[in-house]
């Protein structure tokens, strides 16, 4: 449908650029040319997304999540805190989000989706053109199971030291070289001692500063600066790992991909890569 | 008025204006500095709550314990009556420092831990709800009391750290803030020894 309001366009606008624009409007030869080529079009784009949907369907379900086309619907109703997002300090609420993937497992919801940052470019450092790509994040958002204060966990960064008056209070923990390279701000501090142990502060030393982590209520969200759904199982494994040294009461395991969707996912992932 | 002398007035005001900016901004530093020592000082009373809190809970569990396994106790008199004389110190030490106390409740801790592998090894005790009710909460109790002596020891520290650095030492002297006004609820020093395995000859 699409295709056939900007076909006649497109066929002017081409027609135009041969006679050095003196076209205005489309006339009856730009439509009679215009309609079926956008349909053309049209047909050949709608079929190249409903393949790139039919591929990420396919490898969800054999990782035992299921692809949502309706992201933002699924994510709200397969997470049952999902509405506090718009508390969290890490998560891109105006970012363009694509991929979603949703599971629920003993009655606990999880959402992954890859976001795009509304403004903030990544630098392209491989060549010398200009062409910067936009900032892409993975963001993996489950329910945690038991209700904690806020508390943000991220890469340490310069402006970190500047504590604003009513913001979140620094926290800061026994191991210094854990305090350089992450910062972690909370509300409750308890909470943030609790499930940050000395277990966790290893694991997050030892997977380095490519994540992000955030506790409010009964919410979780762990990000990485991941930029394909094919890097998902990284994502999901990563929380696995974290809800696996974090002690049961505070953040109940959480097995985001299941022993043989991994093997399988693993795999596949391999395939697709070579 | 002349040229001159309005210059001299502005010039006069500038400078004013600069030393009353540095003022109040010191003034602010200063009221931040002393409400942060404030904060810490209310940190370090609330999580020595949670402390005591959780330690009361253990002083409670172990009598219900004990008259749980009391009837199976045919060669273990020893091991209850060492659990009963620590918890009856513990209670009686309730008034003393974070430091006196961490020795005797660490004993005890240990000595309850232990009673509770030493009668997991009788099979009808293993099959008493009652039993395993009461050594999974001894369980969850010892878990939070080593959060919240790691989250009391790390506000200490921080309060410390504030008494002691410069520049908020200084507000810290004025405000009568001490270090050393609250102790580290340390382990017990034998718990630190490296264990010395013997494999023999």
């Amino acid at each position: 449908m699409v295709g056939v309001v900007i076909g006649p366009f497109l066929v002017m606008a081409i027609w135009a650029s041969q006679t050095n624009g003196n076209a205005h409007w489309p006339s009856a030869i730009d439509i009679v040319l215009g309609i079926p080529l956008g349909l053309l079009l049209g047909y050949a784009v709608g079929l190249g997304m409903q393949r790139q949907r039919l591929k990420m369907q396919r490898w969800a379900n054999a990782r035992g999540w299921t692809y949502a086309r309706h992201g933002k619907s699924a994510l709200h109703s397969k997470v049952s805190h999902a509405e506090e997002l718009k508390h969290f300090s890490t998560y891109w609420k105006l970012g363009i989000k694509s991929s979603f993937m949703t599971r629920r497992v003993d009655g606990r919801g999880a959402c992954i989706h890859l976001a795009t940052h509304a403004n903030e470019k990544r630098k392209n450092t491989k060549n010398s053109f200009n062409n910067d790509q936009p900032k892409c994040r993975t963001f993996l958002i489950f329910d945690g199971g038991t209700e904690c204060g806020h508390v943000v966990i991220h890469p340490h960064h310069m402006t970190d030291a500047i504590d604003l008056p009513g913001g979140m209070q620094s926290i800061k923990f026994e191991l210094n070289e854990f305090n350089k390279q992450w910062t972690v701000k909370g509300t409750d501090p308890k909470s943030a001692y609790d499930r940050i142990s000395q277990k966790t502060i290893d694991y997050l030393m030892q997977h380095g500063t490519d994540y992000a982590i955030e506790f409010k209520g009964g919410l979780v969200v762990v990000s990485s600066s991941a930029a394909n759904y094919r890097s998902f199982p990284t994502l999901m494994g990563y929380a696995t790992g974290l809800t696996r040294v974090i002690a049961d009461d505070l953040l109940p395991l959480f097995e985001f991909l299941e022993h043989e969707h991994a093997t399988e996912a693993s795999k596949d992932t391999r395939a697709e890569n070579t | 008025m002349n040229m001159q002398a309005l210059v001299a007035l502005s010039g006069g005001a500038t400078v004013a204006i600069i030393i009353g900016a540095a003022i109040v901004l010191l003034i602010i530093i200063v009221i931040a500095m002393y409400n942060k020592l404030v904060r810490l000082r209310q940190s370090c009373k609330e999580s020595w709550s949670d402390i005591d809190t959780e330690l009361q809970r253990r002083h409670d569990l172990i009598p219900n314990l004990i008259e749980t396994v009391k009837g199976y106790a045919t060669h273990e008199k020893s091991v209850l009556e060492e659990v009963t004389n620590l918890r009856n110190q513990a209670v009686a030490d309730k008034d003393k420092g974070p430091a006196e106390r961490a020795k005797v409740e660490d004993q005890l801790g240990k000595a309850a831990g232990g009673l509770v592998a030493t009668f997991e090894a009788y099979p009808d005790l293993k099959a008493n709800q009652n039993f395993l009710q009461l050594q999974t909460e001894l369980g969850e109790t010892e878990t939070r009391i080593a959060r919240a002596r790691r989250f009391y020891n790390a506000n200490v520290r921080d309060f410390s750290n504030g008494v002691q650095m410069f520049p908020s030492s200084i507000i810290a002297g004025m405000g009568g803030f001490k270090d050393g006004e609250f102790e580290f609820f340390k382990a017990d020093d034998s718990a630190r020894e490296a264990v010395k395995v013997d494999f023999g000859s």
